[in-house]
């Protein structure tokens, strides 16, 4: 595999008069994040160092497009091998307004058998009302947040490792906002729009639609708390299962692009002998770690 | 067959490949008992705080003021916060890691003594009553490694040490009563968190570590197989001390049962033995003596002011700053308190609720031994003599601790003319005082000591890490003796008899160190303080140089410990021991306990120093049954072990203290052959009694489980999820297995095993941690017994995708950090993955060598055993072995691979693989070894009656992706 074969799609802004169009939309990204949302003079050092990395990938020949939307996406999946995304993600919580049917929600939290169903029942003492039923799904939405910026791996004492597991006789269940989306299903949780684009916020399925039926290669979400989205393109893609890179903690972008210019590097080196781009990535952040 | 034997030892390089086969299992476990890094700042402890969570733990310890370990929970305020308490958490655990459930956690420090210390962590939690539940379960799996009947004292606290008495903490079931009870016919044992019921020969075949419960005998055993780790039990020790409340003894039989009384009595009245301090007893078990003292002997000890003397707190270095050391010191002080009346009071533990009577008819034992001679010491001292013992029947060892309520006493005059005999009759009456009393101290010092004895003379668990050795309080008095032997260089010879302050040097030394002859002198004052400190070996050349040269009296011998001791008593007020011990035996923040370093008594007017300690001797007698020996008949041997005719086999529980109490030193074989044979001729037979009526059960409150008891809350049980139907089938169908399962099932993977309840996950990611730990849980159950953990079977997998395989990479990857060993096999397949030898006749196995092939760029060997069945309605079952050399492997790998595994096959077919274990996991196992040191691939693939399955490992990892 060589960088050729690699597009990386960026949606953040990254030129102020991008900068200006997201501000416009009331951007996510802008409203929330650490960078000093509303003042174009202090993001811009970030943006800059971004471009000059994109630039270094485009000079080894990979398909960089900036200012990404969901056609982006589609196209990008349709012709290369592997698609890198940078964007926004936001980690919600179900909200009340997003309950298109609280009969159907409380009927599918009373009896449905899925785990995750009968585990929320477990938190429960009486017959709660709809507020409570909500705020125990959103509790248990936060709590997998927790458990995703728990330390994992080789640093784990026992101790650290153990309390991901109570209690164990449980289970070791993520209850995520796509995930409860998905249980629910369409006619009775309106899925949130959480992934920001630069043609704006879609939704998990919004996500997984844009990307192209014919797509087999290696998709990489450079996005907060991936996870949940990579789940459920997973599920909602079986042929896609393991081919998608996807991260439990939050995402920073230049770090992001510096890996991925990284691991072009290797690829350019080492593809030809089979290298695929998963492993060249491994690789980078095993080295990085 | 024959032929693959044959090669073996015929064939060198054969030879070499099968011995790496069978190199030693690394131990997999992962668990650390003591992490000996720094868990919290001991100086940033508080005493108090003006808040609801302060004040709570202010009441919590004013009601538990000694030794508890423990959660404490006070009912929500108005908000839905409530206060926690976690009471000396074990040694693995940090302030950070209670952080992550407690976020705003505070250390407090309990004073215990004069400089002990006692640290909890206090924080607050919020949320509905499921939140916090749920919290309070992960402080449980935190500290305790399961949240097995997990549990939470609350308000009121009503602790009283002598509560335990209501409870019959002192019972005496004698060792052949014991093997009675348990073995009984038709006794069914329920195992601890399981519906599994077996018997008690099930039992003892079995490879991993188990609890069981005896109902019928109101017994829990706890069944501890021969090289077991303690590390790899640690939930079966919890669950241990959970379920019973008094070990009643052992049985060693091809591995150890503790044998224990069903739980009768609360938590808050005998909390349950620390997992730490068990695992503790695991590592020194190699030491055949511990001991604890609060000697007068420190540099400067004695008279402090007009109330007060003190002394300084030494023991066995692996008992600082432990549960364990902590109870001895507590322990100590009653032993002086009670048996002076109430009397002698230790700083700090004048709060120790007090009985309501004291042995000797409330009179001190000073006045009753020192009628005429008020200056006298009196020591009084725990230790194990005439206790436990064991005894060797034919089906196996069995220890008895004689009583549980107590140690022995012993009491030493300090008038060198005391009758040995009234002495004798005050030890017995002490003890028999002591040991009736029902002090839940007392009970947990004799109880901790059984378990010792038991883990040194029968074959109890060993540990990979030994617990930390501290010598902080002798580097204390090295540097006080340092300091006065350069104290006593500026003095003339003619002011050494005036350093004992009025108390005549000579004459105090001489009454103590029967051995002191010398003269005394300045020189043979520091001789013997630097002869002192070689045997502490700490002193550095540096320090040896300053001191200058000196000479050894030869006369010191054996004595020169307690000489330098006592000389450092009598000289040491010339310097300032007390601040110099105190500098350097501060709290340092690596154990939640820190134990006293230093002791203040208050002896009462005219009363001697008191002095007192444990002398805790690990060596038993053990006396053997032989049924051939004439009846009558005794034999001593020269290593001390005893022989009797199986008619005094009822007698040995009547006669065993008072033997052991009356060896003298020095004793003659026919002598004690002679004394043993007088006691056993004229003691009673002991009547074979119910476990109902020696362990008092019929007339106990009922209690179940502890937590009948309004201080103590078990917390919710959390129900279990249900898997789909396809999945129960599936564990169902695999109940047997040693192995871990993965069964996936639409976007799940459940993950269970024998003796666990399936746990779902939805996503990779997780279902490989959970894999990991529950691999990791399974250390001893595994494949392999000898604390090797399970292998890994992949249920309701595609056949022909990569999934099970990425899978098993990513449990390799993440769990090599995680110590998980290489030998951890992915099996794939359907049913039970497993063949039975003796349904095969295994002398007329087929044993097929193909041939090394290169074909396509790659070089493959292909190796098949045939096994024959014996009966007609099996078909042959084939094991093929495909290995893929690797362009690495040598020519000699390639040339002598397939032979070696026709030759290892063989050898484990043949000798069958362990209880439990399956001969192809076991061969698989094996090969994964095999693949460290030589580069090939393999596959396995295992044809039989409607049972197909595989095992496929890679030399190099793959790597799985996280979705």
């Amino acid at each position: 595999m060589k960088s050729s074969e690699c597009s990386l799609l960026l949606a953040l802004p990254l030129t102020e008069s991008q900068y200006d169009r997201a501000i416009g939309r009331d951007s996510d990204f802008l409203r929330t994040n650490r960078y000093g949302a509303a003042d174009w003079s202090r993001y811009e050092q970030i943006a800059k160092s971004i471009r000059s990395v994109c630039k270094e990938c485009a000079d080894l020949e990979v398909g960089v497009v900036y200012d990404a939307r969901s056609e982006d996406l589609t196209e990008a999946t349709r012709t290369q091998q592997v698609v890198a995304v940078v964007a926004h993600m936001r980690y919600d919580l179900l909200r009340a307004e997003n309950v298109i049917d609280a009969g159907g929600f409380q009927d599918r939290v009373d009896s449905g058998m899925e785990p995750e169903f009968q585990f929320v029942r477990t938190l429960f003492h009486n017959r709660p009302s709809f507020e409570s039923r909500l705020a125990v799904v959103n509790w248990l939405i936060k709590k997998t947040l927790y458990d995703f910026s728990v330390p994992e791996e080789s640093s784990w004492p026992e101790a650290e490792r153990l309390l991901r597991q109570a209690p164990e006789t449980l289970s070791m269940l993520r209850f995520d906002l796509l995930r409860f989306e998905s249980l629910f299903g369409p006619a009775i949780v309106r899925p949130a729009k959480v992934v920001e684009l630069s043609s704006g916020m879609v939704t998990g399925p919004d996500f997984e639609t844009a990307i192209h039926a014919s797509f087999r290669g290696f998709l990489d979400l450079s996005l907060c708390h991936s996870m949940p989205l990579g789940s459920l393109i997973g599920h909602r893609r079986p042929g896609l299962k393991g081919h998608i890179g996807v991260g439990k903690k939050t995402a920073f972008a230049e770090g992001a692009v510096v890996m991925f210019l990284l691991t072009m590097m290797l690829l350019n080196q080492r593809g030809s002998d089979g290298l695929s781009y998963y492993e060249a990535k491994t690789k980078m952040i095993k080295a990085a770690k | 067959m024959e032929e693959a034997l044959q090669s073996v030892s015929s064939d060198s390089a054969v030879k070499a490949i099968v011995s790496e086969m069978q190199q030693p299992f690394a131990s997999g476990s992962t668990v650390s008992i003591w992490r000996n890094t720094q868990l919290f700042q001991p100086e940033a402890a508080i005493t108090s705080r003006d808040d609801a969570s302060g004040h709570f733990w202010r009441r919590f310890r004013n009601a538990y003021r000694y030794g508890i370990q423990g959660i404490a929970v006070s009912s929500p305020d108005a908000s839905g916060t409530c206060s926690v308490v976690v009471a000396e958490p074990p040694p693995h655990v940090s302030l950070e890691n209670l952080r992550t459930i407690l976020p705003d956690a505070t250390v407090f420090r309990q004073q215990l003594g004069h400089d002990g210390a006692l640290f909890d962590v206090v924080g607050t939690l919020s949320g509905d009553a499921a939140a916090i539940g749920n919290a309070l379960r992960k402080l449980n799996k935190l500290l305790y490694w399961t949240d097995y009947k997990a549990f939470v004292y609350k308000e009121p606290f009503k602790p009283n040490p002598l509560d335990a008495r209501l409870f019959k903490v002192n019972v005496d079931p004698t060792a052949k009563e014991l093997l009675s009870w348990v073995s009984a016919d038709g006794g069914k044992l329920t195992i601890a968190d399981s519906s599994e019921s077996i018997t008690y020969d099930e039992l003892r075949k079995r490879p991993d570590s188990v609890v069981c419960s005896l109902d019928s005998k109101d017994l829990v055993l706890w069944w501890i197989p021969t090289g077991t780790v303690f590390e790899n039990c640690v939930v079966q020790a919890r669950q241990f001390a959970l379920d019973s409340d008094l070990i009643v003894g052992a049985i060693q039989s091809n591995g150890l049962v503790l044998c224990a009384r069903k739980r009768v009595a609360p938590y808050d009245v005998l909390p349950p033995l620390r997992v730490e301090t068990l695992a503790l007893l695991a590592s020194v078990k190699g030491q055949a003596h511990l001991f604890q003292t609060y000697n007068d002997c420190g540099p400067g000890a004695g008279d402090y002011d007009a109330e007060w003397n003190w002394s300084s707190i030494t023991m066995s270095p692996e008992l600082l700053d432990t549960e364990y050391g902590d109870l001895l010191n507590v322990a100590d002080q009653t032993i002086k308190g009670w048996s002076e009346a109430g009397e002698t009071v230790d700083q700090g533990f004048e709060n120790y609720p007090k009985p309501a009577d004291f042995p000797f008819n409330n009179r001190a034992l000073s006045d009753v031994v020192n009628q005429d001679d008020q200056n006298s010491s009196v020591t009084f001292n725990w230790n194990t003599k005439g206790s436990g013992h064991a005894v060797a029947f034919q089906s196996g060892t069995v220890y008895s601790p004689g009583v549980t309520g107590s140690l022995s006493v012993s009491y030493i005059s300090g008038r060198a003319s005391e009758d040995d005999s009234k002495i004798v009759r005050l030890e017995e009456e002490g003890y028999k005082y002591f040991s009736t009393r029902g002090d839940a101290t007392i009970t947990r010092v004799n109880q901790y000591t059984i378990i010792s004895q038991i883990f040194h003379n029968l074959s109890g668990p060993s540990v990979t890490e030994p617990t930390p050795k501290i010598t902080r309080v002798d580097d204390a008095l090295i540097e006080c003796a340092v300091e006065l032997i350069k104290k006593l260089d500026s003095y003339d010879e003619s002011d050494i008899p005036r350093l004992a302050d009025g108390d005549p040097l000579g004459a105090r030394y001489q009454k103590s160190n029967r051995s002191g002859k010398e003269p005394f002198s300045k020189t043979y004052l520091q001789a013997l303080l630097l002869d002192g400190l070689n045997v502490w070996q700490h002193l550095s050349d540096e320090g040896k140089s300053e001191i200058g040269p000196s000479k050894y009296p030869s006369e010191v011998g054996d004595e020169q410990l307690n000489s330098l001791r006592l000389l450092m008593y009598e000289a040491g007020r010339e310097i300032d021991g007390p601040e110099i011990i105190d500098a350097r035996t501060r709290p340092d923040g690596k154990a939640w306990v820190h134990t006293q370093a230093i002791a203040f008594t208050n002896s009462g007017p005219n009363k001697p120093d008191a002095i007192g300690g444990h002398n805790l001797d690990m060596p038993l007698k053990t006396y053997k049954i032989d049924e051939e020996l004439g009846s009558g008949e005794v034999r001593v041997a020269d290593d001390g072990s005893i022989t009797v005719s199986k008619d005094f086999e009822s007698k040995i529980a009547n006669v065993q203290r008072d033997f052991d109490r009356g060896s003298l030193e020095g004793e003659s074989i026919t002598d004690a052959e002679a004394r043993l044979k007088g006691l056993l001729d004229k003691a009673e037979t002991v009547p074979e009694r119910s476990a109902d009526t020696v362990l008092g059960s019929a007339d106990l409150p009922e209690q179940s489980d502890g937590f009948k008891s309004d201080s103590v809350a078990a917390l919710p049980t959390v129900p279990k999820i249900t898997p789909p139907a396809d999945v129960a089938n599936v564990f169902a169908a695999s109940a047997d297995s040693p192995n871990i399962l993965v069964v996936k099932s639409g976007d799940y993977f459940w993950i269970g095993g024998r003796g666990f309840h399936p746990v779902p996950t939805n996503g990779m990611s997780d279902a490989v941690d959970a894999t990991i730990a529950k691999v990791q849980a399974g250390g001893s159950g595994g494949i392999g017994g000898g604390g090797e953990p399970p292998n890994v079977e992949f249920k309701n997998f595609d056949s022909g995708g990569d999934e099970w395989k990425s899978f098993m990479g990513e449990v390799r990857r993440k769990g090599k950090g995680q110590g998980l060993p290489d030998e951890v096999l992915a099996i794939f397949g359907k049913a039970k993955n497993r063949i039975n030898l003796s349904d095969y006749d295994i002398a007329k196995t087929k044993i097929e060598v193909g041939e090394v092939v290169q074909e396509a760029g790659r070089t493959t060997q292909t190796i098949d055993f045939k096994l024959q069945p014996k009966v007609a309605t099996l078909k042959e079952t084939i094991i093929r072995i495909v290995i893929k050399f690797h362009e690495k492997a040598t020519e000699l790998t390639r040339k002598v691979l397939g032979k070696a595994l026709a030759g290892r096959w063989a050898q484990i077919s043949t000798e069958g693989a362990q209880p439990g274990a399956d001969a192809v996991q076991v061969f698989g196992r094996e090969l994964r070894r095999l693949q460290k040191m030589h580069d090939f691939d393999f596959e396995i693939t295992v044809t039989a009656n409607n049972d197909d399955w595989r095992i496929a490992e890679n030399r190099s990892r793959r790597l799985g992706v996280e979705v």
